[in-house]
């Protein structure tokens, strides 16, 4: 109903009521009357006060129907207007699934406030659905919404608050989208909006946060160094105030380290050391604060992976040459098993299950060329190369076949070949003895890109230890491969191509089954804006609506009123004309 | 005594002159005057003869029967008395009720009987009701003449009679003016006025007001007399009711009255104050022309 106040019309329809009551009190109050004598009248006291409840009533039954009938027109003249399940609106919440939401007590996260607040709110108000997103660094709808209202329990189940960010804008705009624009949108989070609502948007931005101290880590790798692992920390003080916060790492079951950082407001600490290239995992802690799942993380030891490669050149100097380049970049393993990389310089490919293989071809004729070449920098080979200065002794003519990676004109030099087991094959023309290359940085460079690129394609992790947010990328060879959460949730994961993104939802250890190997790699949550918590707020922005709007969900009932009212008057013509007073 | 009363007397006082009492049979007893009594007396109107009984005076004896009978015989003579009326009027508040024209009417009725009794050669006597009944002032005189007719009794007519009832004559004319509203069995009173009386007659007086009840609303009713209150809504059922209970109280003093051989008239005060005649008590008998 709305107020009643804002009517002038019904305000002076309701002075009416009174006026007609005071006309029935004036007019019905007693009056004094002197008679001879009252022995008739006192009978009647008696029959009245022994039943006749309906003679008790001191005011006509006509003065009932004329004030509900006032009352009547009086509610009519506010146009009344009436939620249906019509004209209600859908809701669509937008609920920021981000770390900061947990911060605090578990009384006080702006979580559970903004979950008890989601339940008045259905409790109030009546919506045609209810439907939720979950914004995390990209919207999604959560897995409870539905078209019927339910209960905020199950619209919540999703709301795990682990995301190291919320796309909110994104969210909206899908909300936006899906409740194409007639859907009232209610954003739950802990900030203020970034930008300001419009007076008369839909969205309704709710925000329960509380600036309160916190530190965090904002940064941790792992990393092969020598013969040991070489591990660096940032932590960061996001408090208005110094604080001493103590850093404690463990490596497998031992403490290798605890240390008190003592850290001026906003500053970022940085902690580099060292530990043994065992394969353990590291975890660092930090003492409590507003936000525990940011003072912790894991570091998975880095892969060390390396190339069996397999040479079978004729040319003693070529031979010489290729081995020193390979044993200087570090990534060469002995041939116990099938090699994954030959390097030959016969006349055809060779063809062996998982081998790449490199051929070295001395054209004749031959040309010199002293460049400029063109070289595809963005290709995996191509990384660092610089062939200034370079004379390159290759073929003469152009000679068909692969994907030139470095070329003197129209002369392709180095070439890339795929077939359709992915395998590469690589040709490289050049005469060793005619050309300055392998006595410059660019030979082992390009030694060092080429075992690379063969490590980055086999199977296995690129990388072991991930931001919670970031996609993790592994090769696959088989068909099907599982992930293990630190919950002990089996994860299937569907391979389709290579290399397979997938994008963990937990913080902590995960292990990676394939048919040949099991992987373990570890994700940490470093996330310096969601860590600092000095932007949170507490407020309602938007949502007031235009009156328009409003009155959109609720539809008339004025026919309602002025029918009742016009069967009231009926009733007191039907009552006056039977009344032994009238005749 | 308000003038009112006095000027409603002398209207009375010039109605009466144009009517005489229809005296009963029964009523002609009483000291020695100017009617025939029923009993012998010495008049000259010879009434019977009879047996001579020792102590009979010898000078009515009839000489000419002892001639012709040898039996002694006295002549009766029809005797002369003077009728009497006593008037009995109810002095309580509720015949004053303001607004209302009863006590007006009970002077002017009590006048003209008054005068239609001197008319009609009656002696009479007004007992006014009024804290126990005592004669008015002045009320063998013309009733222009009368005084002390003030009309605030507190107490019913009943309760007056208790208390100090009037002396009334002997086989005399008896009339009860009075709007008879109290509560109580009629009979006694009834009883106790006709007892020894020629005849009575009961004059209800009540006011207009008194048969139409107040219209529909709410009243706050005040007794004239106790001035008790009383709050009720009055709609037409509570009307019809009144008129039910007024009606009933009425039969019960006309059967009353018809269980004592005495008359029973209601009048209304104000149709009576408009009229210079007594036409209900002319239709019923008791006045007539003079």
């Amino acid at each position: 109903m709305m107020p009643l106040l804002t009517y002038p019309l019904a305000l002076i329809a309701l002075a009416a009521v009174p006026a007609l009551a005071a006309i029935y009190f004036l007019r019905n109050r007693y009056r004094r009357h002197t008679v001879s004598s009252l022995i008739f009248w006192r009978a009647q006291a008696r029959v009245k006060e022994g039943g006749m409840k309906r003679d008790r009533l001191q005011l006509p039954w006509v003065f009932f129907l004329e004030l509900l009938t006032l009352l009547l027109l009086v509610c009519a003249a506010t146009g009344p207007r009436w939620q249906t399940p019509r004209t209600v609106r859908p809701l669509i919440v937008v609920l920021d699934n981000s770390l900061s939401m947990r911060a605090g007590l578990p009384a006080e996260q702006p979580r559970r406030l903004a979950e008890a607040a989601l339940k008045n709110l259905l409790h109030e108000r009546r919506f045609r659905s209810v439907r939720a997103i979950l914004a995390g660094p990209a919207p999604r709808m959560a897995p409870g919404s539905g078209e019927i209202p339910g209960a905020v329990n199950d619209l919540t189940a999703a709301w795990t608050c682990q995301e190291p960010n919320a796309a909110l804008d994104q969210a909206i705009v899908l909300a936006t989208e899906i409740g194409r624009r007639e859907a009232d949108i209610l954003v739950l989070t802990d900030h203020d909006p970034a930008n300001p609502l419009t007076q008369n948007s839909r969205v309704r931005w709710l925000a329960f946060g509380r600036k309160r101290p916190n530190h965090a880590f904002v940064n941790a790798r792992r990393s092969p160094y020598l013969q040991e692992d070489r591990c660096l920390f940032e932590v960061a003080n996001f408090s208005p105030d110094s604080r001493q916060v103590v850093l404690s790492v463990r490596h497998g079951s031992n403490e290798v380290r605890q240390t008190d950082l003592n850290l001026m407001p906003g500053q970022i600490e940085k902690v580099i050391m060292n530990v043994p290239a065992q394969g353990w995992p590291m975890e660092a802690t930090l003492s409590d604060d507003a936000l525990a799942e940011d003072n912790r993380v894991i570091l998975a030891p880095p892969v060390r992976k390396k190339v069996r490669v397999k040479t079978s050149l004729s040319d003693p100097v070529a031979a010489r040459l290729v081995d020193r380049a390979l044993t200087a970049s570090g990534l060469r393993a002995p041939v116990n098993e099938p090699p994954e990389m030959i390097i030959h310089q016969s006349s055809q490919k060779v063809m062996e299950p998982e081998a790449w293989d490199l051929r070295l071809i001395q054209e004749t004729p031959a040309a010199t060329y002293t460049g400029p070449f063109v070289l595809d920098s963005s290709h995996p080979l191509g990384a660092g190369l610089n062939l200034d200065g370079v004379i390159w002794s290759g073929p003469a003519t152009h000679r068909a076949g692969g994907v030139p990676i470095i070329s003197a004109g129209n002369i392709p030099l180095l070439t890339s070949d795929e077939d359709a087991l992915g395998r590469h094959h690589l040709s490289l023309a050049i005469d060793l003895d005619r050309s300055t290359l392998a006595t410059s940085p660019n030979w082992p460079v390009l030694f060092w890109n080429l075992l690379s690129w063969r490590i980055a394609e086999s199977p296995g992790l690129k990388e072991v230890n991930h931001r919670l947010g970031t996609d993790v990328e592994v090769t696959v060879a088989s068909a099907t491969a599982s992930v293990i959460e630190p919950n002990r949730v089996v994860r299937q994961i569907q391979v389709r191509s290579n290399p397979v993104l997938f994008r963990p939802e937990q913080t902590g250890l995960h292990a990676l089954i394939t048919d040949r190997s099991t992987n373990v790699f570890a994700v940490n949550f470093l996330a310096p804006e969601e860590s600092n918590l000095s932007g949170c707020a507490t407020g309602e922005w938007g949502g007031g609506g235009q009156e328009e709007d409003i009155r959109y969900e609720y539809e008339s009932v004025l026919w309602l009123f002025l029918l009742l009212a016009l069967i009231m008057m009926a009733w007191h013509l039907y009552v006056l004309a039977r009344s032994p007073v009238a005749t | 005594m308000k003038t009112e009363y006095r000027s409603q007397l002398r209207a009375g006082e010039r109605i009466g002159h144009r009517y005489a009492l229809a005296i009963p049979t029964a009523a002609l007893s009483g000291a020695t005057g100017t009617l025939l009594g029923r009993q012998a007396g010495t008049s000259i109107d010879f009434q019977e003869h009879r047996d001579y009984q020792p102590g009979d005076d010898l000078r009515r004896m009839d000489w000419n029967i002892y001639a012709r009978s040898d039996r002694l015989a006295v002549k009766l003579y029809r005797e002369e008395v003077i009728p009497h009326l006593d008037l009995i009027l109810d002095g309580s508040k509720s015949m004053a009720l303001e607004g209302t024209g009863k006590a007006e009417a009970l002077c002017r009725l009590a006048a003209a009987l008054a005068v239609a009794a001197e008319k009609s050669a009656c002696t009479h006597a007004v007992w006014f009701g009024r804290k126990g009944f005592h004669r008015l002032n002045n009320d063998r005189n013309l009733p222009s003449t009368w005084d002390g007719m003030v009309f605030d009794g507190d107490r019913s007519l009943e309760t007056d009679l208790h208390l100090m009832p009037p002396t009334l004559r002997r086989m005399g004319l008896r009339v009860l003016i009075s709007d008879l509203l109290w509560l109580g069995d009629p009979f006694p009173v009834v009883r106790r006025l006709a007892h020894q009386a020629a005849e009575l007659l009961v004059v209800q007086l009540l006011a207009q007001a008194d048969v139409d009840p107040p219209g529909r609303g709410s009243y706050r009713l005040a007794d004239s007399e106790t001035g008790e209150e009383l709050d009720l809504f009055i709609d037409a059922h509570a009307e019809q009711r009144y008129r039910t209970a007024l009606a009933e109280h009425q039969r019960l003093w006309q059967q009353a009255c018809r269980q004592t051989r005495a008359r029973f008239l209601p009048i209304i005060a104000e149709p009576l104050l408009k009229q210079e005649s007594l036409r209900p008590l002319e239709e019923l008998g008791f006045l007539m022309a003079a």
